[in-house]
């Protein structure tokens, strides 16, 4: 494999689609034993089991609320269980109920908060001790363009540009951590960076409506395949307190996209996705 | 010679107003212009110091009340825009001044409990105070909302020397880059409404009466990176009357973008500019 991941444990929060089964496939391609964390059973994380299984790559499912402190308290603990200690950790999972700044309940803030930003800091709280005796961590945040105001004029309705406001207040205070942390573990070799899509990342959880959409300026859209390989680069190599979009990482580095299972080159920064 | 009284009519909150710090001086450089400012403190113990700067305000011809509420929790503030009403009617400027470090921890070691508590007061009571006066200031077709942020909301100059302080302000950088992206949200959400949304922060740190030894040593050390409480009054209260809208700016910045002069409290005597130093007093 080459990379040094093969013998890395990873642990994956919101594994079960998107960009957290990319990453984890991606890492899995390089050897390392995959662990994911998903609320609770589904069919989601039924077929993310099977796919591992028919690449006989190694993967392990943590079920858990990341919204209630309490219940996430023990989440490394029992990540570390089927594989070892995690040496890898992707703070993918996050919410957004979109609604506008304005009117968005306390209640919708709190909860947002809860998963997308104190629960990530809990993880990183509970994986650092065994990182730093090991001489060795990745950390990895994922975070959102939502981070910045959208420029004027919008591009599509204004609400759409309000409504992940609050989402970005949260990715912004995700992102600060990040780098305040890659200042303080300076010379541990735990590395701490954030990863946003350079604008939208198509997933399986798009509607038919936003895939269409995008097919009339595709420029905004990327492929799982970009986050993934950007995912890969910042856990692979040694850059820490950066905050950076996918296809930048990709072009400053002068990498190439490959394919999920790392086998094929499929392109570069500017490829642009298969909108079908 | 009095001062002219721009924003003669409004009412303004201000939130974490007790002591000699930037709050008061908001009020007051308010207050010079014609609002009538409402001061806010957390605790009981805060009446005290509230109450000396509605004397400072009133003895300078102004008018000044007073409001408590915790805004640590969600019920002791979900009527405080409604109290600060009642003295002279409904809040058209919301300054969100008050803040808190729960604790001087860095990243890898703050507990969820000074966590939590610090997006508390930092982040979800200026959105509850700005969602309470939303009605009143879109029926007026009139408002400014004023969140208060820090430099601490970027990690800290390379090389860090000899100050270790700065990893245990990362959570509380955290929670002001949240309220910065709230700000210039809704500012975006409400365009065309009358009502602005901006936010001042200090180059590095402001002096006020009770300047700790960071401050201190910053003005021996590095006495451009200090600046006097006049600067972020003068600052607000260009943002109150201009009405700039979506920006999150330096105060200094502020200044020197609309070219304006540095006015003592009483909004008359100009004692400076965008660039004036501090001068330490004597001890």
């Amino acid at each position: 494999m080459g990379s040094g991941l093969d013998s890395r444990v990873a642990f994956i929060t919101g594994g079960r689609r998107g960009i957290g089964r990319a990453i984890a496939k991606r890492l899995a391609a390089q050897g390392t034993s995959i662990v994911i964390g998903a609320e609770g059973p589904a069919p989601e994380v039924d077929e993310t089991i099977e796919m591992f299984e028919r690449a006989g790559q190694k993967l392990a499912v943590v079920h858990g609320d990341l919204s209630n402190p309490a219940a996430r308290g023990d989440t490394i603990a029992l990540a570390s269980e089927a594989f070892g200690p995690i040496d890898i950790l992707v703070n993918n999972a996050a919410c957004n109920p979109r609604t506008n700044p304005s009117m968005m309940t306390l209640k919708d803030r709190r909860w947002m908060f809860e998963i997308n930003f104190h629960s990530a800091v809990d993880l990183i709280q509970q994986a650092l001790p065994s990182m730093r005796e090991r001489g060795y961590g990745r950390i990895l945040n994922i975070l959102s363009g939502g981070m910045f105001q959208a420029p004027i004029p919008y591009p599509g309705a204004p609400d759409s540009s309000h409504s992940i406001a609050v989402y970005g207040a949260s990715k912004v205070a995700l992102e600060r951590v990040g780098t305040g942390l890659a200042r303080e573990l300076h010379g541990t070799n735990i590395c701490v960076n954030g990863l946003r899509p350079h604008r939208v990342c198509v997933t399986e959880a798009n509607s038919k409506a936003a895939i269409a959409a995008m097919r009339g300026n595709p420029e905004v859209a990327e492929g799982l395949e970009m986050m993934a390989e950007a995912g890969l680069l910042l856990i692979k190599g040694s850059l820490t307190g950066v905050s950076v979009s996918s296809r930048e990482l990709l072009f400053a580095t002068q990498s190439p996209l490959m394919s999920l299972d790392g086998s094929t080159v499929i392109g570069d920064a500017n490829t642009l996705p298969d909108l079908g | 010679m009095t001062p002219i009284k721009t924003l003669d009519g409004r009412v303004a909150l201000i939130t974490g107003a007790t002591q000699d710090g930037i709050g008061r001086a908001t009020a007051r450089r308010l207050a010079s212009a014609g609002v009538s400012v409402v001061l806010h403190g957390s605790r009981d113990s805060s009446v005290p110091g509230l109450e000396d700067g509605c004397r400072i305000i009133t003895e300078a011809g102004g008018k000044a009340a007073f409001v408590v509420a915790d805004l640590a929790s969600d019920s002791a503030r979900a009527n405080l825009l409604e109290r600060a009403a009642a003295d002279f009617g409904p809040i058209s400027i919301l300054v969100n001044n008050a803040a808190a470090i729960t604790a001087y921890a860095p990243a890898s070691k703050i507990d969820f409990a000074a966590r939590d508590a610090m997006f508390e007061i930092n982040f979800h009571a200026p959105i509850d105070l700005i969602q309470q006066a939303l009605p009143a200031m879109r029926e007026a077709g009139w408002g400014r909302i004023i969140n208060l942020s820090s430099n601490s909301t970027s990690p800290p100059d390379l090389p860090m020397v000899g100050l270790p302080m700065m990893h245990k302000l990362a959570l509380y950088g955290a929670s002001k880059g949240a309220l910065d992206r709230y700000t210039v949200g809704l500012a975006a959400e409400l365009h065309g409404t009358g009502i602005s949304v901006s936010g001042v922060l200090p180059h590095a740190v402001a002096w006020v009466s009770n300047a700790d030894n960071l401050a201190r040593m910053m003005l021996k050390v590095a006495p451009h990176k200090v600046e006097t409480t006049e600067m972020m009054a003068e600052a607000i209260y260009l943002l109150t009357e201009t009405g700039l809208t979506g920006i999150v700016s330096e105060s200094r910045a502020i200044l020197q973008m609309l070219q304006r002069p540095l006015h003592a409290l009483d909004g008359v005597t100009v004692i400076g500019d965008a660039t004036s130093l501090v001068e330490e007093p004597a001890a």
